[in-house]
């Protein structure tokens, strides 16, 4: 009887011993579990959050009558030129335009992607720009945003972004994001509405793909190099297309024609200016 | 065999010597001599160098390996070189680049430099390493389901027992 109830006892204590460990097992899984979460919540965090749109103005009318332009300058991070700003900006605000102007490091992604929603009658855009590789590639225009594999996942993936570099001699190499013709496509808000693009970077009409992209999305015209431009040069063309264009109110290929005479075909390359939708 | 990349990239700012009255240094291209004299190495300090402009820059590419400083490269292997050089003129960036200079004895390169691109180049982007991430998130929620189906059976098992 007595080594019975020993043996219950020793049974008891057994089945504590047990239910002491599966407790502690239990909070070792839920420990784990909680870990996961925090690990997936912290990632869908970093990886899936974007940042919001960028305002450009606060105080602008979208309603406004008043034609509106805006000067990307990626540029001035590179080749700096005020007096160009300055001689764009006067011919603009002359011909009663409101300039909005975003220079250097304000050039992001989400400014691209807000372009078309913004009602600009002339977007110009300072910017390098740089073709991908293979046959036909497409031209990708800068940003200003250092790049990172862990931002705008989704359009790294469906080719909208790109991870670029200046490839300047003798400069220390840094990555920026720039947008390809997809990006134009699919991941900018709204539709442009009778809107002028001059594109003042190389190549962009190297190729068909990003002209085609502006005018698919909206845009009234499409202007840009067909091979490399030195910044001299397009800034000088630019000049003088823009007081063709809105100065003397010619129309777009009359404005190109006339500043093709002026200034010729750039120097070093042989570039000239071509364009997409305008007459 | 010649090895094809670059092993070596010295820079080093040049300073500006005398202008060359026969060269034309307006735009679109500018000339600059670049005149170096050793018999079994590149000094460049020692070099002379026309330029417009006291900011060229420049940037040698040595393929033979050889280690060395600014101021004294000895390559093994000099018969092939490459120069590059950027310099800004009237605000304006130019580069230019020559190669296979080659040769012992008084070397004098002509690099015509170009007004810089508006360009860039496109570097591609490991996609897979983008997801690399989402992997490692998406695999934590498999696991997770798994351990806890693997957890919820267990539990049903020991009360059927019970």
């Amino acid at each position: 009887m007595k080594a019975k109830e020993k043996h219950v006892g020793t049974k008891a204590q057994i089945r504590a011993m047990k239910e002491k460990e599966r407790r502690i097992a239990t909070a070792i899984f839920l420990a784990f579990i909680l870990l996961i979460v925090i690990f997936s919540s912290y990632f869908t965090y970093n990886f899936l959050n974007r940042p919001q749109n960028q305002t450009i103005n606060p105080t602008s009318n979208p309603e406004s009558p008043q034609p509106k332009a805006i000067i990307f300058d990626q540029l001035s991070l590179t080749f700096p030129n005020q007096t160009f700003v300055q001689t764009a900006t006067n011919i603009l605000t002359t011909a009663n335009y409101t300039v909005y102007y975003y220079e250097g490091n304000q050039v992001t992604v989400d400014l691209y992607r807000s372009l078309p929603a913004r009602g600009y009658s002339l977007i110009v855009l300072r910017v390098h720009a740089a073709l991908g590789a293979g046959e036909q590639p497409p031209v990708a225009l800068f940003t200003a945003e250092p790049y990172s594999n862990t931002r705008y996942v989704p359009e790294q993936l469906n080719d909208q972004l790109i991870k670029v570099a200046y490839g300047i001699v003798g400069q220390e190499i840094s990555y920026y994001f720039a947008i390809w013709p997809n990006f134009v496509k699919y991941s900018m808000n709204g539709k442009f509405q009778n809107t002028t693009i001059i594109m003042m970077g190389c190549d962009g009409f190297k190729y068909m793909h990003m002209a085609e992209a502006f005018i698919e999305k909206g845009a009234k015209a499409y202007i840009s190099w067909n091979s490399k431009v030195s910044a001299s040069h397009t800034d000088q063309a630019t000049i003088q297309l823009l007081k063709h264009l809105i100065t003397e109110k010619q129309t777009i290929k009359q404005a190109i024609a006339e500043t093709m005479e002026e200034v010729g075909p750039d120097p070093s390359y042989q570039s000239i200016l071509c364009s997409l939708g305008a007459k | 065999m010649l090895m094809l990349l670059a092993t070596i990239v010295l820079t080093t700012v040049l300073k500006p010597a005398a202008m060359a009255s026969d060269v034309n240094p307006l735009s679109p291209s500018v000339v600059i001599i670049h005149t170096m004299d050793d018999e079994t190495s590149y000094h460049i300090p020692y070099c002379t160098v026309k330029v417009y402009d006291e900011s060229y820059k420049l940037v040698y590419t040595l393929n033979s390996g050889a280690a060395g400083v600014c101021d004294d490269i000895t390559p093994a292997d000099y018969s092939r070189f490459y120069v590059t050089a950027r310099g800004i003129y009237n605000g304006v960036t130019y580069f230019g680049y020559e190669t296979e200079s080659s040769g012992t004895g008084i070397q004098e390169w002509y690099i015509r430099m170009y007004p810089q691109a508006v360009g860039g180049v496109v570097v591609p982007v490991d996609k897979f390493g983008l997801l690399a991430p989402y992997t490692g998130l998406y695999s934590a929620i498999l696991v997770a389901t798994v351990a806890t189906a693997l957890y919820v059976k267990r539990v049903k098992r020991r009360k059927e027992k019970q």
